[in-house]
């Protein structure tokens, strides 16, 4: 018999048959989206944006995240806040460009006007009021009730009594300090930000960055593309006398199933890939070229002095081992509920909100070490659209991939229809999770959603 | 980033690139900024490659498209060749959807003998984002 996980039923268990199921439901009923906006999102850590995206006094954007509209502003002394974009007075929008530099924010509806740190400064009618109305502290813009940042990720909570964003992250913290230690003085936004619809729930996003078995099929293109840049590459490489050794060594079957079974165990061993409250993460041995910081035989000779270079002075700071973690392994980092940080061409970050059952906004930024000369900058910007991006020769795919099934799962609702997410629970075979991996992580995530749903 | 030029058309040039910036970044360039498709003649050969395949999920079975060109107006002769602004306005249509790509397209073509072919060729979308596209799969 089943093990129900909990009500309202979204999950189911039963362990003894080795059964995990998601009912297909939570991806097109309404009455899950509310809930998960009150229970998950109302209550959760929630990306926001980078702290170098503001980059000096007076710097501001302008964002909807979680469905609400803000403005991520600096303040004259520096302090960052993010706002609700929504005049005290009468509720016009106060800020309605998407970026720039501004000492204060006037509405346009009725002229209020507020500083960078939210104060209203200006009523034109002021005489119209009592003395000292102007002065009070709820004429102010709204601030977003918890704001916190961990080395230059700011996050926000609709919860005032939410955990510190620290706790929150738990086992999360030590594979961000993976990305940002890529910079010896801080990483920055690209410019670049790529926002687009997907006709898809967004949680089928978040579980596609966790699934290990769609991979091969789903991207069969972009591995054939891999194996054509090589193979000119290399071509491109002995024609000109330059040596691909170190690549090929480091690259070859037999270090990168050495590499991908270690990583495993350090999973399996360790759970990283539980990470607590919901996060997830995991690495893997790199093929490909990473701008930081493993030169690939179809990139020109040229960069090569430099990346090693790199590689060096990183595994003087952090040590040969964590250096090579961080430079020749791609990472992904998946942060409940909707931030997803993929690290291999290039470094993407993305958060996904569903305002209806069957579609979500997708936003994405890439990020940098701030350092980064100007030629490895352009080869990091021209290696991304390897595999990532809404144009990529990967990305697209799986938006393909999580459409179709969307599209399907309408139908569903007819015969009550359960999506499998029971690889591994109960292996006949014990070395499959060596093989191949399992579903463990993606359990990870609907294990924590349906608590969350639950209280 | 690869100069082979084992498949493709001849209507571009060897040392061509396509370009199509983040929507919104019209003056970007993409060594600082990134950009949704920066390809020389090596990524866009295999970008045709890739599309003609079964498992180019994201356009199989294959869209119909229609490609408009307007406006083109000789802009200047430059050492590169000769740049020549227009709009374009291209339509998708898979699944049921119709998707529009709608912008500015920048040429610089160069002479070949009797031949004309295209050296750069930048799209600029006239959007800021792609909603509802999703993607941008099919070539501009």
């Amino acid at each position: 018999m089943d093990q129900h996980i909990a009500t309202p039923l979204g999950v189911r268990l039963d362990q003894a048959s080795g059964l995990f199921q998601v009912s297909r439901r939570v991806f097109t009923d309404q009455t899950f989206l509310e809930l998960e906006h009150q229970k998950i999102f109302e209550k959760c850590w929630l990306y926001f944006g980078h702290d170098s995206e503001l980059p000096e006094p007076g710097s501001f954007l302008t964002r909807t995240v979680a469905g609400r509209d803000f403005i991520f502003s600096r303040d004259s002394a520096g302090q960052v806040h993010v706002l609700y974009n929504l005049c005290t007075h009468r509720g016009g929008r106060v800020c309605r460009e998407k970026s720039g530099k501004a000492s204060v924010f006037q509405c346009f509806y009725h002229g209020w006007v507020f500083g960078s740190d939210g104060g209203l400064r200006l009523i034109p009618q002021e005489g119209a009021y009592p003395a000292g109305y102007r002065n009070e502290r709820d004429r102010g813009l709204v601030s977003v009730p918890r704001l916190e940042n961990y080395r230059g990720f700011w996050f926000i909570n609709l919860d005032a009594s939410a955990m510190s964003l620290s706790d929150y992250l738990a086992g999360a913290k030590e594979y961000l300090d993976d990305i940002v230690d890529q910079s010896e003085i801080g990483m920055t936004i690209v410019p670049g930000g790529q926002n687009f619809q997907v006709d898809a729930n967004w949680k089928l996003w978040h579980e596609n960055g966790m699934d290990p078995f769609h991979v091969h099929s789903v991207h069969a293109t972009y591995f054939e593309y891999s194996a054509d840049v090589l193979k000119a590459g290399k071509e491109k490489a002995q024609a000109s006398g330059v040596s691909t050794e170190a690549f090929d060594t480091k690259a070859s079957a037999e270090v990168m199933m050495k590499g991908r079974y270690a990583a495993l165990m350090q999973t399996k061993t360790k759970l990283s890939f539980d990470l607590g409250n919901g996060h997830m993460a995991y690495n893997y041995p790199s093929t490909h070229g990473r701008p930081f910081a493993q030169w690939h035989p179809s990139w020109d000779a040229r960069y090569k002095p430099e990346l090693d270079q790199l590689y060096e002075k990183l595994v003087a700071r952090v040590g040969p081992e964590r250096a090579r973690r961080i430079a020749h392994f791609d990472h992904h980092i998946l942060i409940f509920p909707n931030l997803a940080i993929v690290d291999n061409h290039g470094i993407m970050i993305r958060t996904y909100f569903s305002k209806k059952p069957e579609e979500m906004l997708v936003q994405s930024w890439t990020i940098a070490p701030k350092e980064e000369s100007a030629e490895i900058r352009k080869l990091r910007l021209y290696s991304y659209m390897d595999f990532l991006g809404p144009a990529g020769f990967g990305t697209p795919d799986d938006v393909e991939a999580i459409e179709a099934a969307q599209r399907g799962y309408k139908g569903a609702e007819d015969y009550d229809g359960w999506n499998d997410i029971s690889a591994g629970l109960a292996p006949k075979d014990p070395e499959s999770f060596i093989r191949n991996g399992d579903e463990g992580r993606m359990r990870v995530f609907w294990t924590k959603w349906q608590e969350y749903l639950s209280n | 980033m690869l100069g082979s030029s084992t498949i493709g058309s001849s209507f571009y040039t060897d040392d061509m690139t396509y370009l199509v910036p983040t929507p919104g970044m019209p003056d970007a360039s993409p060594e600082t900024s990134l950009f949704l498709i920066n390809d020389d003649r090596f990524r866009m050969e295999n970008r045709v490659k890739r599309l003609k395949k079964r498992t180019a999920h994201s356009e199989y079975p294959h869209s119909i498209t229609v490609h408009m060109t307007t406006n083109l107006r000789v802009a200047e002769h430059t050492a590169d060749g000769t740049q020549v602004n227009g709009a374009f306005h291209v339509s998708r249509f898979k699944d049921g959807i119709m998707d529009i790509f709608l912008g500015r397209v920048r040429y610089c073509l160069v002479k070949d003998g009797e031949a004309v072919r295209i050296r750069h060729k930048r799209c600029d979308l006239g959007m800021d984002a792609l909603v509802p596209q999703g993607r941008l799969t099919i070539i501009l």
